[in-house]
């Protein structure tokens, strides 16, 4: 098992010597002008790196790719079989062969040339890599859960707030058209204040004994765990890590932080919570018994916020609407979305018209974008820092609540448990050395 | 007095009468009873006690309850410590009468309400404040739903009660040493009886549990209908309530507790704390998962059973021992043995796999006890992270002290490790060690000790890290980092002054522009006051992206106007793209000062500047700026037309909407201007621009015009004779439309009132005024304007006539039937024939007023009429709406002319189906009521099974009348795990005898199922049996659909 090791301090040296070589502003110069034919001519163009281009990667390689604005100019994956498929789509899109490939994400960072990177990576590195990005002024499209703890999360939003870097939760629901317009109705009283909501997510499920395998040549097992604990490497489920590595309680949450990011992020939204935190959570998860995966396969849990507003949060199996966010208004009416579609207790608030002296909800052109609008203004985008934490806090602190089983009282300034030792030090999970935020 | 005297006669007539209830106990019950009940009492009465034993039920009467009377009644005559009075009668609640009693005794009764007259719960209440007692027995929680402060105080309200009385259940003793529950001697005890499930309010905040449902045990974890949330089942607990006492225990559904001595022993200990006669601690205890010490040896034997796990293996046995943690994870004293076991265990002989789950669980559970057996394997290679991944958790100056010590005895990635660790817990004392590591020459131990003192950011941590300023690269930016950091530290220990300092020095000295625009951000946030002039300086100064970041700070100063002021007089000198980027800025901290210079920039030689500053507007523009957003709307050239309306749109300005109004009616204001005005009203819903909007209605040009009727149907004031007005002035057929569907929209606010008026002003219309309101009159449908169009369809003008034709064919419900029937058999032209022919079957078609069968009836006399067979085909299309025997047979009897066949079995064919699905019934074994969902074509909605798939869950589909069915679907892609893991489909012809599966499967993991049979099947009702199993799933139909032959 020993032998499998690998000496990460290498990378280290590497990314150290780079780095001294580079000094200045990475930033975006921004001109106006415009190419002829609707082009964008190269010097005004948005230079973007990617790290982690496994599934979820790629869609959003392809999603930037399709914008004219957007030149990539490297990927980086702990897997060589996904980073030359990266180069290959970058390459074959842009028609140049140009598209620079990384092991290590530092040497991407390091170039010095990039406006900004999009990651999408198991959740262990999210904070070790949003921290470094945001320290070289990097702006960054970050697919959610924004990170694995609590702390991660509050780290991330420092380091965005402290480079005034732009910064994007792949909380796409938000740019989607009738998650926009629930949140609209909701947040200006079309149902009334409400004092309730719900939030569906997928079940999860167990899984059975794992074979452990030989790391394949391509991959770099060593820097695909980096800051998780140690681990032989072994089928996750469809013969590699790729993809199941999320019923993996070291690496995430299971379908509750993977959606947490989703309903709960539009439910709080709606609510007008989304730069805060509940203030009591208490629930029940049913974890497998056996088999790899540990995270729970059900999960049912409450939380209360200062106004009185209470959030239920469960698999879809236990909530009677299913998957999507629902707020019910206090005389009964409610309004109900799902990546299906919008519904209401009476079809006539769908139609109602929104005033200009109501409160306006941000409203975003699409997801990318949005991104790419941000990069430009300096704005805020519609799923900034802030916003994706405290939507995964919800999930983070629910399975908090569920692990020691107890009635948790939260101080979302503060972002303490009051009186809970032991709750309180799941806020964060140690890391593998060397790697720190 | 004399009433008075009357009402105590009543109440003493009912409870002289109430004793017998108990007859319904045999001699030899009764004598079990007295046999089993305890001759002492646990204490002495300090006076003379009385209880009112209350037994009435207004939900579901128990049997139990005579047993629990005469145990009451034999308890207290047995030991003398109290007298008993039993009444099913309200009225003993009265202050008057309840005043007599030192506790009431709810026995077993259901849903009381206390208001069958007022008074009833003050006097209630008052009784328990002022120092009596309640004592409730079983379903004496089954009660109060609509009281909450009363069911607050009992405990709750009944749940269910997954626990049934056919059952033997585990019963726990929370509290074995409490007076109330010392009848059980601290032994856990099995019981036949019903145990509730309390919807608890508050319970374990304001009462002391004494027993409850021993939730370890698996046949109680069995029970049916039990849910994940059920963890704590209290059964009986004890609690002061103002000056008084409740006592509550739920057992006693069956008889047999009524004789059980120790059961007797806690029921009168419990009515004594209730009467006060017996003192016994109240104070809550938290809820405990177990009561009951660890079972060590177990632990031992499974934690000796993981000694060479690896991840490869089964994890029953991790799981099992992490079961046994979370049952003691609110016990420390349980916990401490735990851990002093794993840790004697992890130092024995056993495999990384096995050290690694130790370590795991010590994160969680670990004291200070764990920081010796850490601390060795932390200076181990191969165990140093995982001990880390303890220790770092683990609270208390042992734990640091085990952590500096090693600090010195490891090298490379142990040493980093450690360093990170002592910068997790903030560690001061460690500050001195880290220090002279920040200058190693191993590039990543010093970066890793620079970011430890950022953590820790004590003083001295800040000190060092200021002296970093001259290092490069990585070292540099991180030193930075962790130095503003200790900046952060200062400001939130109040220390503004050093917080400023350092934020101004990295400020001055930094080397790259990400540490630059971070030591802005710091000084921005530590004093935005002074930030400005720095933030002015880089517009003045800067290049492009350090202006990008101060741009971006600009957001942090909403409210202060003096940066404000300086911002905007930077404007009109940045650079375009700053430009923008300022805009956007003081558009969202809403500066509205900054509004001229802004204003001036929609004059912009640069596009995207442009449509910044009229994108600004919406924010802080006012009325001064509605004049040029309006001509830019209007401006076709101009390519910004969409921006300038937006804007338009959403000024959040008060004045906005007194300008838009002046400038519509001002003579100057150019047409097109205008227009774009006016849809600002519509889209603002300016309700003052009612009267200008009238008078554009009327002004010269047409497409003002156009747009104030446009307008005037979604912003009105409901005066129905002003559009009239407008209406009877236009000619022109175009701006007729247009007024009528004004007047529509106007009238139909309210049918009643506004229909007299426009049958009034029908006399001095034009022809073609006139027919456009009778079009209007027919939609309103007014009863009043019947007559009218009556009289109008023989009006000698063909134009009118028509017109009132059309309108009686447009009427929403079935009143003018009968009228466009005649008219369509007897008018003098085909053509009004036509028209009253299709408005007679568009009204027999309303299905919401009449029946299918009524339906069919009217269209069959419709068929009669129809002069050609294009009429009567038509009315064939419509037939199948109305799918019933009647029109099956009229369809068959049109089928038989050769001229309407094809359309006539088109007809019989989509009849047959649509009486198919719309009589499909659906019932199921489990969650029956949910049927419905499962047939409602929205797929958001299901039947499920409410519970994991078990063979034997079925659902039968009726389909009315036997029918040749090919296939059957199952929808479940709203839950798409939730597919049937195997089924077996049966046929019956009588919905009762089913004979041999025809057909039997196990389904493809897909989330559509689709039942098809090899040849048709004919039969009214099938069968889906589920026979497969999921430990995880519920099975879900979302929709269920029958496709035919």
């Amino acid at each position: 098992m020993a032998a499998q090791k690998i000496n990460r301090r290498g990378f280290m040296k590497s990314a150290a010597t780079v780095a001294a070589a580079t000094v200045g502003f990475p930033y975006l110069i921004p001109s106006s002008a415009l190419g002829k034919n609707g082009t964008v001519a190269p010097s005004n163009r948005i230079v973007i790196g990617g790290i982690g281009v496994g599934s979820m990667g790629t869609g959003d390689l392809n999603g930037f790719l399709s914008h004219k604005e957007i030149q990539v100019a490297a990927v980086c994956d702990v897997d060589k079989i996904h980073r030359d498929r990266a180069k290959g789509i970058v390459d074959k899109k842009q028609r140049t062969e140009d598209c620079a490939t990384y092991l290590d994400y530092r040497d991407l960072i390091a170039r010095g040339d990039l406006d900004a990177v999009f990651t999408a990576l198991p959740d262990q590195w999210h904070a070790v890599v949003a921290t470094e990005a945001a320290r070289a002024g990097l702006d960054v499209h970050g697919q959610k859960p924004l990170a694995r703890t609590i702390r991660q999360g509050r780290a991330i939003c420092d380091a965005v707030d402290r480079y005034g870097v732009i910064w994007q939760t792949g909380s796409q629901q938000r740019s989607s058209w009738q998650f926009y317009r629930a949140v609209q109705l909701v947040r200006n009283g079309r149902i009334g204040k409400v004092k309730y909501a719900e939030v569906g997510l997928p079940n999860g499920r167990g899984s059975g004994v794992k074979k452990l395998l030989d790391v394949p040549d391509t991959l770099n097992w060593g820097m695909w765990l980096g800051p998780a604990p140690w681990r032989p490497y072994q089928d996750f489920g469809r013969g590699s890590c790729h993809w199941d590595w999320r019923w993996i309680m070291d690496y995430s949450g299971g379908q509750l932080t993977d959606w947490a990011g989703h309903h709960i992020d539009i439910a709080h939204w709606g609510l007008g919570l989304e730069r805060t935190g509940p203030i009591e959570i208490e629930g029940k998860g049913v974890y497998p018994k056996d088999g790899l995966y540990d995270v729970p396969t059900e999960y049912k849990f409450s939380c209360k916020y200062k106004n009185g507003v209470k959030l239920v949060v469960a698999n879809q199996s236990q909530q009677p609407r299913g998957m999507g966010a629902c707020w019910y208004g206090e005389n009964g009416q409610w309004i109900y979305v799902s990546r299906g579609g919008l519904w209401a207790s009476d079809p006539k608030i769908l139609k109602e018209v929104i005033g200009p002296n109501e409160i306006s909800v941000y409203k975003s052109p699409g997801h990318k974008q949005n991104f790419i609008d941000s990069i430009k203004s300096r704005k805020e985008t519609i799923c900034p820092a802030e916003v994706g934490h405290r939507s995964i806090s919800v999930g983070l602190l629910g399975e908090i609540a569920m692990l020691t089983g107890r009635k948790l009282k939260w101080d979302p300034d503060k972002e303490i448990f009051a009186n809970d030792a032991q709750a309180n030090s799941l806020l964060e999970r140690p890391m593998t050395s060397p790697w720190h935020i | 007095m004399k009433l008075y005297s009357k009402f105590l006669l009543i109440i003493f007539a009912v409870l002289i009468a109430m004793p017998s209830i108990t007859s319904a106990i045999s001699d030899d019950e009764a004598q079990k009873i007295a046999d089993a009940a305890p001759s002492k009492a646990p204490a002495a009465p300090k006076k003379p006690r009385k209880i009112l034993i209350f037994t009435l039920c207004k939900g579901f009467p128990h049997s139990s309850i005579p047993y629990c009377t005469a145990a009451v009644e034999t308890l207290g005559k047995k030991t003398g410590a109290f007298t008993t009075v039993v009444s099913d009668d309200m009225k003993v609640f009265r202050a008057d009468s309840l005043k007599q009693f030192d506790a009431v005794c709810f026995n077993n009764t259901t849903k009381l309400t206390f208001d069958e007259e007022p008074g009833l719960r003050k006097s209630l209440m008052d009784f328990v404040k002022g120092g009596k007692g309640i004592i409730g027995i079983h379903a004496a929680t089954d009660n109060f739903y609509t009281w909450p402060e009363a069911a607050e105080m009992i405990g709750g309200t009944f749940d269910g009660h997954p626990w049934g009385s056919g059952g033997t259940w585990k019963v726990r003793i929370e509290d074995p040493k409490h007076p109330v529950a010392a009848s059980f001697k601290g032994k856990d005890f099995k019981i036949n009886d019903e145990i509730y499930r309390t919807k608890t309010i508050n319970l374990r905040d304001n009462s002391r549990v004494l027993i409850g449902l021993d939730m370890s045990d698996a046949v109680n974890m069995s029970a049916k209908g039990i849910r994940p949330a059920d963890t704590d089942i209290a059964i009986a607990w004890v609690r002061d309530y103002g000056k008084g006492r409740l006592f509550y225990s739920s057992l006693g559904h069956t008889h047999h507790p009524y004789w059980t001595t120790d059961i007797l022993e806690h029921y009168l200990a419990g009515i004594q704390f209730a009467i006060g006669d017996l003192k016994a601690d109240a104070t809550p205890l938290p809820f405990k998962k177990s009561h009951k010490p660890v079972d060590v040896k177990a632990l031992d034997s499974l934690l000796k059973s993981i000694t060479s796990f690896a991840p490869d293996q089964s994890r029953a046995s991790l799981v099992a021992i992490e079961n046994i943690i979370s049952n003691y994870n609110d016990n420390s004293e349980e916990l401490a043995k735990i851990e002093k076991l794993m840790l004697k265990f992890i130092q024995t002989d056993i495999s990384p796999a096995a050290k690694d789950f130790i370590c795991r669980n010590l994160s969680v559970i670990g004291s200070e006890l764990s920081a010796p057996v850490l601390g060795v394997m932390l200076v181990e290679a191969d165990t140093s992270n995982i001990a880390r991944f303890a220790l770092e958790r683990i609270p208390g100056k042992a734990v640091d002290e085990v952590l500096l010590m090693t600090l010195s005895q490891t090298t490379g990635e142990q040493q980093i490790g450690i360093v990170n660790s002592l910068g997790h817990r903030k560690t001061v004392a460690a500050v001195d060690q880290i220090i002279p590591l920040t200058k190693s020459k191993d590039t990543d131990l010093a970066i890793a000790s620079i970011t430890a003192l950022g953590e820790i950011a004590s003083p001295k941590a800040a000190k060092a890290l200021a002296k970093i300023k001259n290092a490069k690269g990585a070292k540099y930016t991180a030193a930075m980092d962790a130095y503003l950091k200790c900046g952060d530290a200062f400001l939130a220990r109040g220390n503004s002054k050093k917080a400023m300092d350092v934020y101004s020095s990295v400020y001055k000295s930094a080397k790259s522009g990400p540490v630059k625009t971070a030591a802005l951000t710091g000084i921005v946030t530590a004093s935005p006051e002074d930030a400005i002039d720095t933030i002015i300086d880089v517009l003045k100064t800067g290049n492009p992206a350090m202006q990008a970041s101060a741009i971006a700070l600009v957001r942090r100063m909403k409210g202060n106007n003096e940066a404000i002021t300086l911002l905007t007089k930077q404007l009109p000198k940045l650079q375009p793209a700053s430009q923008v980027q300022l805009i956007g800025a003081l558009a969202d901290i809403e500066a509205q000062k900054a509004m001229p210079a802004v204003v001036a920039l929609t004059d912009s030689p640069d596009e995207t500047v442009k449509v910044a500053a009229l994108k600004a507007m919406s924010a802080i523009g006012d009325a001064s700026v509605v004049s040029m957003l309006a001509a830019n709307a209007a401006d076709s050239a101009s390519g910004l037309q969409d921006t300038a309306r937006t804007s338009l749109y959403e000024i959040r300005h008060k004045t906005a909407n007194p300008r838009i109004i002046d400038l519509i009616s001002e003579t100057n204001t150019p047409s097109p201007v205008k227009v774009e005005l006016i849809k600002a009203v519509e889209k603002r819903r300016i309700i003052d621009a009612v009267p200008s909007l009238i008078t554009m209605g009327g002004t010269d040009n047409a497409d003002v015009r156009i747009q104030a009727l446009k307008a005037l149907r979604t912003v009105n004031d409901g005066n129905v004779a002003n559009i009239l007005h407008l209406l009877l002035s236009v000619s022109n057929s175009t701006e007729l439309g247009h007024a009528q569907r004004t007047l529509l929209a106007v009238a139909a606010a309210s049918p009643e009132k506004s229909a007299p008026l426009i049958e009034k002003s029908l006399t001095i219309a034009g022809t073609k005024q006139k027919a456009a309101m009778l079009g209007v009159l027919g939609k309103l449908a007014s009863d009043s304007s019947l007559p009218v169009l009556r009289k109008a369809t023989t009006d000698g003008n063909d134009d009118i006539a028509d017109a009132a034709v059309r309108a009686l064919a447009s009427w929403p419900n079935t009143t003018p039937l009968n009228d466009l029937f005649e008219i369509a058999s007897t008018a003098k032209s085909d053509s009004r024939k036509a028209v009253a022919l299709r408005g007679y079957i568009k009204l027999a078609a309303l299905t919401s007023d009449i029946s299918s069968e009524k339906t069919v009836e009217l269209l069959a006399k419709a068929l009669e009429i129809a002069p050609t067979p294009n009429e009567k085909k038509a009315i064939l299309a419509v037939l199948p709406k109305f799918a019933c025997d009647a029109a099956l047979e009229l369809a068959k009897k049109a089928a038989q002319q050769s001229a309407l066949r094809s359309e006539a079995d088109l007809a019989v064919e989509k009849i047959k189906t649509t009486m198919m699905t719309v009589n499909i019934k659906l019932t199921a074994s489990r969650n029956n009521e949910k049927t419905s969902n499962a047939l409602d074509n929205k797929p958001s909605t299901r039947w499920d099974s409410g519970q994991t798939m078990r063979p034997g869950i079925w659902v039968v589909i009726d389909l009315s009348f036997a029918f040749p069915v090919k296939s059957i679907t199952l929808d479940t892609k709203g839950s798409a795990n939730d597919y049937p893991r195997g089924y077996e489909v049966f046929a019956s012809k009588d919905g009762k005898n089913w004979g041999k599966a025809i057909k039997k499967d196990k389904p493809a993991k897909k989330p559509v199922t689709v039942i098809s049979f090899d040849e048709p099947v004919s039969s009214r009702y099938f069968k889906i049996v589920q026979t497969g199993s999921s430990n995880n799933y519920y099975w879900s139909i979302h929709e269920l659909t029958v496709q035919e032959k």
